[in-house]
Formats: C-alpha cells, sequence, structure tokens
C-alpha cells in the first residue's frame, strides 16, 4: 500500500464517527484500554494505523504523539473544568439565599421563609463541598506531577491554570467570610447555625490550606520552567557521551576554590553500640542476633595418611608393663608343666636368679599366691610346701623353707605341709 | 525532629519531601532552619538547598586540606557514576514516554519497565550498557538486572522506593543536584560547547522521540 494510501486510511479510520466517540472516551478515561469482544471492533483497525498502540495481547494505549496533540487541542477546554469558579459559584448562591430569606422575613411571607432557609442550608453544605474537594484535587494533582498530561508545556500550563483556580479559591474564601451574615448573627439564628457549622467553623482551617496549596504551585511552576533546559541538557550531554565512549569528564583545576554544587558534604556513618548491661536492650540484642546468619567455616586441612583415633567416648587402653616377678612365676610354672619331676621353687630361683630378683621368701609367697591364680597352667599345678616347726616346744609357728612343685593335682592345701627335719 | 534532621544531615542524605517529608517541613520554618544552620556552623559545615529548592544537604563552610580531598574524592565519585545514570535516565524517560523525569517526585513503576524492555531491543541493550557501566555483573535474568540498576540509583541518592510491592520509586531532590552538575559540565567543557547534536536514539519501530 503506498503512503497515500496509507495516510487516507489513517485519517478515515480517525474521522470515522464510530471511532471518534471511542477515542473521545478513551482519552477522556486516561488513554488506556483493555480488549474485549465490545471494543474490538475499534480496537483492532485503530490499532493497523498505529493510532492505538498495542501493549502485549490484551492491552492498549492511545498513541503518544495523538495524545500530546489531544492535549495541545483541549487544553482550553479542560481549563474549563474550573474548581474556583465553581466556589464562587456556590458562594453567590449562598448570599443570594441570604438575602431571599431576608426579604422573606421583611414581607412577613412565613412560606418562603420556611424554602429559603433550607436552600440556604444546602447551598452552604454545596459551597463547604466544594471548597473541600477543589483543594484534595488541586494537592493531588501536584503530589502526582498532573499525570493527566505527558508532556512538560501541558505539566507547565497545567500548573498555571491550577495557580489561577487556586488564586480564585482564596479570594473566594475572603470574600465569603466578608459579607455581612456575620454582623447579624442573632437576628436569623437558623442561617447563622447552618452558616456557622459548615463555612465559618472551618474557615481558618480552609485559609492555611490554599495557601500551603498556593505555594506548592508556585514552587512547582518554578521547578517546571527549569525541567525543559535540564531535559535539553542531559539529551545533550547523553548524546555527545554516545558519540565518545572514551571521553574522559574533565578535572577541575583548583580544589580550592570548587563549585557550590562540590562543597556537599558526602556525611559519615554514625555507629552506636548498645550497653549489653542495660536489661532493657536484651530483646532487642537477641533478636538482632537471631537474625545474623551462621558463619559457614571451611576447614582447609590437608589430607594425609593416619591412624585411628579413640572415639570420644572410649577411653584409650592402658598397656600395662607385666612385672618381672609376675613373668617369673609364669616362667617357673612352665617350667613345672615340662618337667618329668616335680620341680623345687627355692632350687628354680637359684638357678634363674637373673629372673627372679625377690628374697626367698618373697618368692615363696609368690609361689603360694599362683595357687590363687586361674589362668593356665596354674589350676593343674600341685604345690607341696617344705616347712617345719619352731623349735620351741610350745612353738606353734610354721616356717616355710620351700615350695615343690608338681604336675596336674590340686594344691592339697597347708595341711600336706611336709615337715623337714 | 532537630536530632532527627541533624543525623540525617550529617549523614550526607538529601531531605526533601520525598525521602523525609516531615524534615523538610521542619526545615522549611526559617526558624527553625536558622537553629539548624547554626548548630552545624560550629562543626564547619551548614545547610545548603538545591536550586529549585526541592532539597536540603549538608555542605562545608570552609575549605581546608581536609575537606579539599574529600571533595576531590566526591569528584571522581560523581565523574564515574555520571555517565551510566545520564544514560539511564535518559533510557527509562524513553521507556516510559514520559519527560518529567528529572523533576522531584517523578514516579517510576518497575513493571511499567520490564513491559517496555521486553519489547524494545534498544532499550534492552542500553540497559545492559548502563549495567556494565555501573559494574554491575551480566549475569541473570532482565529482571534481575533491572532490580540492580534501580538499586544502585537508590544507593546513590536519586530515588526512593516507596511501594516495595507494586515496585513504586520516586525521584529525589538529588536529581536537582545531578542537573546543576550536568549544567556544570556542559558550561565549562570545551568538547561540549558548540555543534553536538540531538541525542540520535535509533528505534526500530518509529519515529524518533521528543
Amino acid at each position: 500500500m503506498s503512503v497515500d494510501r496509507t495516510l487516507t486510511a489513517a485519517l478515515a479510520a480517525l474521522a470515522n464517527p464510530a471511532h471518534r466517540d471511542f477515542l473521545l472516551g478513551l482519552y477522556s478515561s486516561g488513554g488506556q484500554a483493555v480488549l474485549t469482544p465490545d471494543n474490538a471492533r475499534h480496537i483492532l483497525p485503530l490499532s493497523q494505523y498505529r493510532i492505538l498502540v498495542a501493549h502485549g495481547r490484551e492491552r492498549y494505549s492511545l498513541s503518544r504523539l495523538l495524545t500530546h496533540f489531544f492535549d495541545d487541542v483541549t487544553q482550553r477546554q479542560r481549563l474549563n473544568e474550573s474548581l474556583g469558579d465553581i466556589a464562587d459559584q456556590h458562594r453567590s448562591r449562598v448570599q443570594e439565599l441570604y438575602h431571599e430569606y431576608r426579604h422573606a422575613v421583611m414581607n412577613g411571607n412565613h412560606r418562603d421563609i420556611g424554602k429559603f432557609a433550607d436552600q440556604f442550608h444546602g447551598a452552604c453544605a454545596d459551597l463547604a463541598q466544594t471548597i473541600s474537594s477543589g483543594i484534595e484535587r488541586l494537592l493531588a494533582h501536584i503530589e502526582n506531577n498532573f499525570a493527566i498530561v505527558s508532556s512538560l508545556s501541558a505539566k507547565q500550563r497545567q500548573n498555571e491554570y491550577y495557580l489561577q483556580q487556586a488564586n480564585k479559591l482564596n479570594e473566594t474564601l475572603i470574600t465569603l467570610f466578608r459579607i455581612d451574615l456575620i454582623d447579624y448573627p442573632l437576628e436569623y439564628p437558623e442561617l447563622y447555625n447552618a452558616y456557622q457549622a459548615f463555612l465559618l467553623d472551618r474557615r481558618s482551617e480552609w485559609t492555611n490550606e490554599i495557601l500551603r496549596v498556593i505555594s506548592r504551585l508556585k514552587t512547582h511552576l518554578f521547578r517546571l520552567r527549569d525541567a525543559e533546559p535540564n531535559l535539553r541538557r542531559l539529551r545533550k550531554l547523553a548524546g555527545f557521551l554516545r558519540q565518545h565512549p572514551i571521553y574522559e569528564f574533565p578535572e577541575i583545576a583548583d580544589f580550592s576554590d570548587p563549585p557550590d554544587w562540590l562543597h556537599h558534604d558526602p556525611g559519615h556513618e554514625s555507629v552506636a553500640y548498645s550497653d549489653v548491661t542495660d536489661a532493657a536492650t536484651i530483646d532487642e540484642l537477641e533478636g538482632i542476633a537471631r537474625q545474623i546468619p551462621a558463619r559457614r567455616i571451611i576447614s582447609s586441612s590437608a589430607r594425609c595418611a593416619g591412624t585411628l583415633k579413640h572415639r570420644a567416648d572410649s577411653t584409650p587402653a592402658e598397656l600395662m608393663a607385666i612385672p618381672r616377678y609376675r613373668k617369673a612365676l609364669q616362667q617357673f610354672a612352665h617350667a613345672v608343666e615340662k618337667s618329668p619331676s616335680p620341680l623345687s621353687a627355692i632350687d628354680w630361683k637359684q638357678e634363674n636368679s637373673a629372673a627372679v630378683e625377690l628374697t626367698d621368701p618373697l618368692w615363696l609367697m609368690l609361689v603360694l599366691h599362683g595357687s590363687t591364680i586361674t589362668t593356665p597352667p596354674f589350676p593343674s599345678l600341685r604345690l607341696e610346701p617344705i616347712g617345719r616347726r619352731g623349735t620351741a616346744s610350745i612353738s606353734r609357728n610354721l616356717y616355710l623353707t620351700d615350695i615343690v612343685v608338681d604336675g596336674p593335682t590340686a594344691y592339697p592345701g597347708i595341711a600336706a605341709l611336709r615337715s623337714v627335719p | 525532629m532537630f536530632e532527627y534532621v541533624i543525623f540525617h544531615l550529617l549523614r550526607g542524605e538529601f531531605i526533601c519531601r520525598v525521602t523525609h517529608p516531615e524534615a523538610f517541613d521542619y526545615l522549611a520554618d526559617e526558624g527553625r532552619f536558622h537553629e539548624a544552620d547554626g548548630y552545624l556552623g560550629r562543626i564547619g559545615r551548614r545547610i545548603a538547598t538545591t536550586p529549585q529548592q526541592g532539597g536540603y544537604y549538608l555542605a562545608f563552610t570552609r575549605i581546608s586540606d581536609t575537606e579539599r580531598k574529600i571533595i576531590k574524592g566526591q569528584f571522581q565519585e560523581i565523574k564515574n557514576s555520571l555517565r551510566p545514570t545520564i544514560h539511564f535516565f535518559q533510557a527509562i524517560m524513553r521507556a516510559m514516554e514520559r519527560e518529567d523525569l528529572l523533576l522531584l517526585g517523578a514516579v517510576l513503576e518497575k513493571a511499567q519497565i520490564m513491559s517496555q524492555i521486553d519489547r524494545d531491543d534498544w532499550l534492552r541493550n542500553e540497559l545492559q550498557t548502563v549495567a556494565a557501566l555501573f559494574g554491575t555483573t551480566p549475569d541473570g535474568s532482565q529482571r534481575t538486572m533491572l532490580d540492580r540498576l534501580m538499586r544502585k540509583l537508590v544507593d546513590a541518592g536519586y530515588l526512593v522506593q516507596t511501594d516495595a510491592e507494586r515496585g513504586l520509586y520516586r525521584v529525589t531532590s538529588k536529581i536537582e543536584y545531578l542537573n546543576t552538575v550536568i549544567a556544570f559540565i556542559i558550561d565549562n567543557e570545551e568538547a561540549l560547547k558548540g555543534e553536538f547534536g540531538d541525542d540520535p536514539e535509533p528505534t526500530a519501530d518509529g519515529p524518533t522521540l521528543l
């Protein structure tokens, strides 16, 4: 399709009355639409000429360029949605109804007195609502930075216009509280009660708020007027940087007298330490401590061959050396086992003096102790003690002089002591 | 509130209606402003305002060797971050088709930016370049990259997150400071005076934006 034919088709789509109404509604409601079976007959053809732009499968918005065009065309129209003008109309109505009531009272027209009193009551309520909502809407416009329009120039126009409206609201308030109603409170108490409840009691609140709004609108306008040159500078610098990717920003020659913006102190981070002795901080410190993740400790010990270590719950075995006298006793016992005839303990000791480093009595005691040992070969040995009685006639002492140890019979006990003459 | 104001100024923060609304209103009172300014004057500091009076920040009253050293470091930091910051704001203005992002209080919606990244190859590449200039690692999804970039701007003080759930951010008064820096550089750098033109911004599917 040639360019001319495309343009003609696009203009025809815009001029189509059905599409026109749809576009007007779309623009008034913010410029966004979701595709539905009802509006598909508008959205689909309009999106073919990029009058509507798709965002995903079902969301569409009015073309940015068309939105800007509509913004510029409708600025005067939009300005007619005024806040101060409407408030002024309501104020005039309140004043008018006051005079009507006054005339009715002076003429004794009781029917109209009631009617005008009711209407005055309603007019005061309407005026109060208009002033309150007007201030709220002005604040909302400032907070959202006149989001209803997207270009800076349109926002600036919006700001200037709403500043005018705010000033008009302020004038309305001044006029409202200068009228004669205030001077005749007792004469018409039923009017004054409504006037006071809806309007007079909120006078100072509204006055403060509207002055604050005016101040903010002026500040905002001041910023908006600088926004355009700032935007232009940023774009120019961005374009330059894109064309010169290795460009380095210049150094400042003299830091003794830097520009004002460089006087900025980047600041210091304050650090405070809790007093852990203060019981009031314990809970908070505990909460903080619980949030601190455990540190992961990675051990980097080198691998090497080692020996098994004892388990933590077991005590290591202690190696005890066998006493030499015990070894000697075992050697004697094995010697007895091998010997074809009984062996004398004393004789064996004398023959193996290097192994037995005990005196004869101790050696004999040890051999006797061998009778209590349950491990082989001791249970199979027969011990025959050799001894004598004391020389005194009445002596009952037994003197052990030797022990003869024989083969595998049990030890008969001390009663079998063989006497030695 | 006096203590709050002093501590936040001493931390180098910009106090404005977006970051600290009550503190900003506090300093808007002339008497309180002078009281705080006098207090800081005893330690060689003062309260400065951004060019459009959108924010207050701490400034030196005298420049000695110590302050000069701090200023040099700060200037180096500004130089290092200026290029990606400028490219970021320009790319986002293009993505959201708005011209008001250099204004205090302007709102950025992460979902909207993400939606545009998915559709616009130029924007995707541009933000990857910005991420590289900021020194962030390129791994991860586009969403992760955008999160990191927004975090960078928040840490630098240009943005503040107002609604984490909806991904809403607002521009702070530090943007006025940035505008001042840009104006200074353009006015004082010979290479920037003259015939460098508007940003070419090639687009795949439409005319050049405003």
